[in-house]
């Protein structure tokens, strides 16, 4: 039989979001447990996430950038109001397709998959593999 | 048949698998190796090997 299934990506994998705001630019910091979020001006913030792009990286006079792991094991986004004028829906649709890009090469050779070819159609990213 | 497996992904970051070519087990094993990376809204076995064709949709 052939398949065709549609996914809505999230971020469930630490590892994989690390790797995709890497490629961002980014060099965020990965805890084992959640930690504070620090402010512009160097305060602890109440929220706590276990993945944080520290406020040096994020922009000037900018606060941390968390991804905290909630209820569903999937990382959610903590980002300040201030912020989230510039890490806004348009940088959250990009993180995202980093992220599902990265997984899919991995997880694609994880399954014995060999990539051949990339391309991009009606705008969306189009990735092929075969398997032998 | 090659056994071929199509991703694509949209401007929002989701993402769709289409394979053809693949016959039994080994079609749900490439669809499993994907799952983990976000939650399945729709499903459909393809008719094409004249199989019964299903739809299944998850939140």
């Amino acid at each position: 039989m052939s398949k065709y299934t549609e996914q809505q990506t999230e971020f469930k994998d630490a590892d994989l979001l690390v790797a995709s705001l890497t490629a961002m630019g980014f060099t965020p910091q990965l805890h084992a447990t959640a930690q504070q979020l620090t402010g512009y001006q160097g305060d602890k913030r109440a929220d706590v996430a276990e993945i944080i792009i520290p406020r040096s990286q994020v922009g000037f006079a900018s606060n941390d950038i968390g991804f905290k792991r909630n209820a569903s094991g999937a990382y959610g986004a903590i980002i300040s109001a201030f912020d989230s004028s510039t890490y806004d829906a348009t940088w959250m649709k990009k993180l995202k397709a980093t992220y599902c890009e990265t997984g899919v090469m991995r997880q694609a050779k994880r399954a014995g998959l060999t990539f051949t070819g990339k391309k991009t159609v009606n705008g969306k990213q189009q990735l092929q593999f075969v398997k032998a | 048949m090659a056994k071929i497996v199509t991703v694509e992904i949209d401007t929002d970051g989701n993402f769709s698998v289409d394979l053809t070519g693949f016959n039994g087990k080994g079609c749900s094993d490439v669809i499993k190796a994907f799952e983990g990376l976000g939650t399945a809204t729709k499903t459909v076995t393809k008719p094409e090997f004249n199989s019964v064709k299903t739809n299944v949709v998850r939140q």
